[in-house]
């Protein structure tokens, strides 16, 4: 395409270091076709650009925000229904250049996100849509003529197919050009909303003017008064004298203490980690998660962080009542001030009118009044707004805008409200936005991609896949294991053995990536998500229901795409060779966990019929065979995931621990019993074939695409985190090295207190807080010793045996499938997958934040009502203590998985003793601590308590106003719960099955058998039953918690 | 710099060309009377003047001619108002240093050395303007100032630059894409033959790329060639014009 450029010259002034004014020539270059990027365009001038979505053809008018809207009213485009914006070069600029890095990248995000169909249009490329600024014409006044302009090009480019409305905060242009030309409305935002939005969102009204409010109220410049200047906070960092990072307030203790904790790429100094922020002087307005550059203070201003366990709610604006903490803290650590801030990184927050807020009679002028946000570790935000009365128990979601220097409080605005506190949608929908997780419905234009399975348009497998794929149909015996009543089954599973006495191993997972195409709406939307997000009582899927529960789910009985990988192993279990690709399979049998542990241990004939619906109805002579054919396969199985377990182990891998609850729920979504998961060896069975699976896919990728495969990491632990496990494991005279990973498995295997299982349980958890994270990553981007994921033990692994479930499961499907080269898939680069693998553990982790949270939600609700009698079974508890504070105890109840403070010492001061008769009692008294005991010493006596001591404690809630309730624990007694022997049983005969060693896991790994003395009266039995070795916990589970660890704030 | 889009989503790059768009060049042959050749480039924003004397007697003595070729000399220096901020570039210093030996690594392969044993040419190049591609103007401009003088050379030897932004090449950076800090790939060629004479670069640039990227440069080259031999060619009708009213 001939196109004519024209050059000219635009002078630009800069300040330069020095100060002085410089100017700058930069040339630019016009031409006449400038892709329009509407889907009405005639004259075809979009080229090359199929990868850019279009304005869409259906819209009534296409807006064009000129540049003083789009930065103060760019929330309201945010908007999501409404579509067709134009940006044009000049805004975006001005945004980048007036506004802030955060605000073009909100705006760049709104053009990126295709379901928007908004565009970037560079009339400063166009030779008609572009004017100069004359001489004289003041900056806005150019904007808003080039915006027009641009407009006016637009209107008459498209042939005037399509009115066009330009934005605009100024009356007079509204007047100076309205009336130019027939179908270019030049209109004012609020004239704009009214006209055309009012009936359909009335919210953005609310919006508008709370946003004109803050606009009014902001002083430009003056909020970055008092931090240092851009240029020498990155001389600073970059001469190491300050230190970039995030900033992270402590949760126990908001007021007050926070840390700044370094990013990645200054991580490899391991001798200053984390900078401890003292009070809210020293914060200097950063808010939690923002990116900081903190200075270090002289070693004399160091202090150590408070062991008192404050009470929530409780202002600690008053400090004469604090003046004894100096000998209640750590020894000193690090301790810094904020400096500057690099990049806000404020996002939407819950929060709730304070409970006695006054508005001077309920007059209707919009008032300034402070909100208290659901997050303890956000300051009070102050909004002005006119509708205290009406939402006064309403949770509602707020803004921060600004934070000046003389304030004590940052300022926001009113966004919307989600209801009334204490309803359960409410409480969930505050939770979801707390962790920014986004749950609106699937789009209509996303549906249609999909394809359908109805009962007039039944799907069915294509021919053409037929050929393409490797038909495991009737070759193969695939089944899948999974919980009880699961829809999206993602795996299955095969094993046979080949005639050469070796053994076949197959992994088949839904081939998810043949219906998702990548940017497709769909792929675009799963990406957002990330994942599937479990809360107790629901979950919201990435995929929609067409493909997460039908098509996807390789269910039995029907045909199904698969991406399979095969080993060919050994009779020693080594692999021979690898097969990957896709397949088409047919599962035969879909069991659940239980059911396939007890087909291994010789459940009877009948039984496996009536619980197999797959196997009703067949003949007697079938059945043996089929039933024994399975029976060999599931053992068979065993035996492998068994061996390579072991092998595992022996290069180090970790057992860690954590505890599920699942909530009971009756019809009615009352909630009616917490009860821990149970544990089996099939699913360690399950959990090692898709480690299997995920290593070896793990490896394939890296050796096709060693700059841009995606892989999962967990990196080396921190060595300071260790302390408090090794301080609770001393009280037992058990040694924890932590040297490496298999030190630790080690010493985590010998810490068996004989007397007490939940010893050993509580270490392991210990172990896992310890832990840093496992994430994704882009293998361009980090040296090759950082590939290593530490708690398997292993070089390689990634994601690859859930993508119903998993985004980056998907991503690693698409480069297996071109890594065999039955793809030409365009993949990712470098820098797109990291920065994805970024967004994919970031989401990752706000999905275990809101499960988390969610099971405490249910948890409170399980409580309410039943804390008032005092011999409730389901209160009265036994706790374990570890760790120790000034005013109390860290305990852990096993029974709910449930850690919470137990107080010592009240708020008045006084302490709390046991008397004979076993009932808690408030005096005065003092209380004594060393690291591993803590004394209460009171006018009735002495009493200690030591780590890993068992205490019993009443549980009941604690119902807050503005913040999540919680639970409250009292101590009740300085002796275990006389129940919880009980428990101890239990718990014992998990314990057992875990402490023998099965024969052929000994044989791989000559480790010295340990044995427990107390094995418990029934062991005989169970030996006989299980003959092997059901490790305690499901290993997936357990390091699905490696994850969780971030959730232990460092308190 | 570090918010600087330096390629938009559409293909544009900050100046408004697309990647593999060359800047404007203009260039005018003999623009000094006692120079024996001298051409003036303009590539965008970047302007050079380039004089070329010789081939005459080595100056300073016998003792720096060499036996079997011709001695190329070059001279590179910057006007002290060629940049944003006024400064004053002694002739020594690094910068123009190492660029002379660059000119002249350059033009000892292409000019027909062995023609003129024991004499000396020398090249005197002058940028006027620096907005990016210092060295590619300067080479060009003395290109046509050799052309001017009527020095046989095998081939006019063209040279380009090109970087690397957002997974595609792009070719004649600018100062603002060359003060980036992303790759910077600068070649000089002798055009039909496709022979590379110069090639350096500057940061990093991943291996797999290096071949994409050389071949925009490349391309770049050709590009200013027919560039610089219209030019050529007009001058040459225009001075043959002027001697044949000269002669009648």
């Amino acid at each position: 395409m001939a196109d004519i450029l024209q050059k000219s010259n635009r002078f630009l002034r800069f300040k330069s270091s020095k100060g002085g004014g410089v100017c700058v020539v930069r040339e630019i270059y016009r031409r006449e076709t400038v892709p329009c990027q509407s889907s009405l365009c005639l004259s075809n001038c979009q080229e090359n650009t199929d990868e850019l979505h279009l304005l869409p053809k259906e819209a009534s008018h296409y807006i064009m925000p000129d540049p003083a809207v789009a930065r103060d009213y760019l929330e309201i485009l945010e908007e999501s229904s409404i579509t067709g914006i134009i940006f044009t070069q000049t805004t975006v600029h001005s945004v980048q250049h007036e506004g802030s890095r955060k605000l073009l990248s909100r705006l760049k995000n709104i053009v990126k996100d295709k379901r928007r169909r908004s565009v970037i249009f560079h009339n400063e490329f166009q030779t008609y849509a572009y004017c100069e600024r004359e001489q004289g014409e003041s900056l806005a006044l150019w904007q808003r003529r080039a915006t027009f302009q641009s407009a006016e090009w637009f209107f008459n480019h498209l042939a005037g197919q399509m009115p066009i409305v330009m934005l605009t905060d100024n009356q007079q242009a509204c007047e100076e050009y309205g009336k130019k030309t027939v179908n270019v409305f030049v209109l004012t935002v609020e004239d704009y909303l009214n006209r055309f939005w009012k009936d359909i969102k009335p919210g953005l009204m609310d919006l508008y003017y709370s946003l004109k409010a803050s606009v009014g109220s902001k002083s430009k410049g003056k909020e970055y008064i008092g931090y240092l200047s851009p240029d020498m906070l990155t001389a600073g960092v970059k001469s190491g004298k300050l230190i970039q990072g995030f900033l992270q307030v402590n949760r126990n203790n908001a007021s007050t203490e926070a840390f700044v904790r370094r990013s990645r790429q200054d991580m490899t100094e391991e001798s200053i980690s984390d900078i401890f922020i003292y009070g809210s002087a020293a914060r200097n307005r950063a808010v939690h998660g923002d990116l900081v550059v903190v200075e270090i203070l002289p070693r004399s201003q160091w202090r150590g962080r408070s062991l008192i366990i404050k009470e929530e709610e409780v202002e600690v604006e008053d400090l004469a009542a604090r003046k004894d903490e100096g000998d209640d803290t750590t020894p000193a650590l690090p301790t810094g001030q904020v400096v500057g801030i690099v990049q806000r990184n404020w996002k939407e927050y819950v929060a709730t009118f304070a409970q006695n807020e006054e508005t001077g009679g309920g007059d209707k002028k919009a008032g300034k009044v402070l909100v208290i946000p659901y997050d303890f570790r956000i300051p009070k935000i102050r909004i002005s707004t006119c509708q205290v009365n009406a939402l006064r128990d309403h949770r509602i979601v707020v803004r921060i805008d600004s934070w000046e220097i003389d304030s004590q409080y940052p300022n926001g605005h009113f966004v919307r409200s989600l209801g009334k506190r204490g309803d359960l949608e409410t409480e969930i929908a505050a939770i979801l936005i707390e962790n920014s997780i986004s749950v609106n419905p699937f789009s209509d234009a996303q549906m249609k991609e999909l394809p359908t399975d109805t009962p007039e348009r039944p799907w069915h497998i294509d021919d053409s896949e037929v050929k393409k794929r490797r038909d495991l149909r009737n070759t193969h015996l695939v089944f899948s294991i999974d919980p009880k009543g699961c829809e999206d089954v993602d795996d299955t599973l095969s094993v046979r053995l080949l005639e050469t006495g070796n053994i076949e191993l197959g992994v088949h997972i839904a081939d998810v990536s043949y219906y998702v195409h990548p940017d497709s709406l769909t792929d675009i939307e799963a990406r957002e998500r990330s994942t599937t997000v479990y809360l107790a009582d629901r979950r919201y899927d990435m995929l929609p229901a067409i493909l997460s529960a039908n098509l996807c789910s390789l269910v039995s009985g029907v045909d199904r795409y698969a991406v399979s990988v095969i080993w060919e192993l050994s009779p020693s279990y080594d692999v021979l060779a690898v097969w990957y690709g896709r397949t088409i399979i047919k599962s035969r049998y879909k069991l659940f966990y239980e059911l396939a542990q007890a087909i291994s241990e010789g459940l009877s004939s009948e039984e496996i019929v009536c619980n197999i619906p797959e196997l009703q109805g067949v003949t007697e002579h079938e059945l043996v065979e089929r039933i024994q054919e399975l029976r060999t396969a599931i053992s068979c199985l065993m035996t492998i995931a068994r061996n390579l377990k072991a092998r595992r182990v022996r290069g180090g891998a970790l057992e860690l621990e954590s505890v599920e609850v699942q909530v009971q729920l009756s019809e009615t979504k009352s909630v009616q019993d917490l009860t821990p998961k149970e544990h089996m060896e099939i699913h360690d069975t399950i959990a090692e074939c898709m480690i299997f699976a995920n290593h070896w896919v793990a490896t394939k990728i890296t050796e096709s695409f060693p700059n841009q495969a995606l892989l999962r990491h967990h990196p080396l632990p921190r060595e300071e985190q260790f302390s408090n496990l090794k301080n609770c494991a001393a009280t037992h005279g058990f040694d924890i090295r932590t040297k490496s990973n298999k030190e630790l498995a080690e010493s985590l295997d010998k810490c068996v207190d004989p007397q007490d299982p939940v010893v050993n349980k509580l270490l392991r958890m210990l172990a896992t807080q310890a832990m840093t994270n496992a994430e994704y990553f882009s293998t361009g981007s980090l040296s090759r010793d950082q590939f290593f994921h530490y708690g398997l033990a292993l070089d390689l692994y990634t994601h690859f045996t859930s993508p119903i479930r998993r985004y980056a499961d998907i991503l690693v499907h698409r480069q297996l499938l071109s890594a065999v080269g039955e793809s030409n898939m365009k993949l990712p680069s470098n820098t797109e997958l990291d920065d994805m693998s970024q967004h994919i553990n970031q989401k990752h982790r706000a999905a275990q934040y809101a499960q988390r949270e969610s099971q405490e939600l249910f948890q409170c609700l399980f409580f309410k009502g039943r804390g008032g009698s005092d011999d409730d079974e389901h209160c009265i508890v036994d706790a374990i203590i570890y760790q120790i504070r000034a005013n109390g105890l860290f305990v852990y109840v096993p029974r709910y998985g449930i850690k919470g403070p137990v107080y010592l010492r009240s708020k008045e001061g006084q302490v709390l003793h046991i008397q004979e008769n076993g009932s808690p009692e408030w005096t005065g008294g003092e209380i004594s601590r060393t690291e591993q005991t803590i004394t209460v010493t009171s006018l009735y006596g002495q009493m200690t308590y030591r780590l890993l001591d068992h205490v019993t404690v009443k549980l009941s809630l604690l119902e807050s106003w503005a913040h999540s309730s919680g639970l409250k624990l009292q101590l009740m007694s300085n002796s275990p719960h006389k129940s919880s022997q009980l428990d101890v049983k239990n718990l014992a005969k998990q314990q057992k099955a875990e402490i023998i060693k099965e024969v052929s896991s000994a044989a791989e790994d000559k480790r010295s058998m340990q044995m427990s003395h107390d094995l418990g009266p029934n062991f005989p039995e169970l030996k006989k039953q299980y003959g092997q070795t059901p490790e305690d916990q499901s290993l997936y589970s357990l390091f699905e918690s490696f994850r969780e660890t971030a959730l232990f704030s460092a308190g | 710099m570090a918010g600087i889009e330096l390629l938009s989503d559409q293909g544009f790059r900050i100046d408004g060309r697309k990647p593999k768009e060359l800047r404007r060049i203009q260039c005018r042959l003999g623009v000094f009377k006692q120079a024996d050749g001298s051409a003036y480039i303009e590539q965008g924003n970047t302007k050079v003047l380039a004089a070329v004397y010789g081939p005459h007697e080595t100056a300073g003595g016998r003792g720096k001619a060499l036996h079997d070729k011709v001695l190329v000399n070059c001279q590179y220096s910057m006007a002290t108002f060629s940049t944003g901020e006024r400064k004053r570039r002694p002739r020594g210093d690094r910068k123009s240093k190492e660029m002379t030996m660059h000119l002249q690594q350059t033009f000892n392969a292409a000019i027909m050395t062995s023609l003129y044993p024991r004499s000396q040419i020398d090249i005197y190049v002058e940028v006027l303007q620096s907005d990016g591609g210092n060295y590619c103007a300067s080479v060009n401009a003395a290109t046509l100032a050799l052309i001017d003088a009527g020095i046989p050379m095998k081939d006019y030897v063209c040279a380009c630059s090109a970087s690397f932004v957002k997974d595609c090449p792009i070719v004649d950076i600018n100062y603002l894409e060359e003060s980036s800090g992303g790759p910077e790939l600068i070649v000089a060629t002798l055009p039909k033959s496709s022979q590379i004479v110069f090639l350096e670069m500057n940061s990093r640039l991943h291996e797999d790329n290096l071949s994409k990227v050389l071949d925009v440069a490349v391309k770049g080259t050709k590009d200013v060639y027919q560039v610089l031999d219209n030019a050529v060619r007009d001058h040459i009708s225009e001075v043959a014009a002027f001697h044949k009213l000269d002669q009648s």
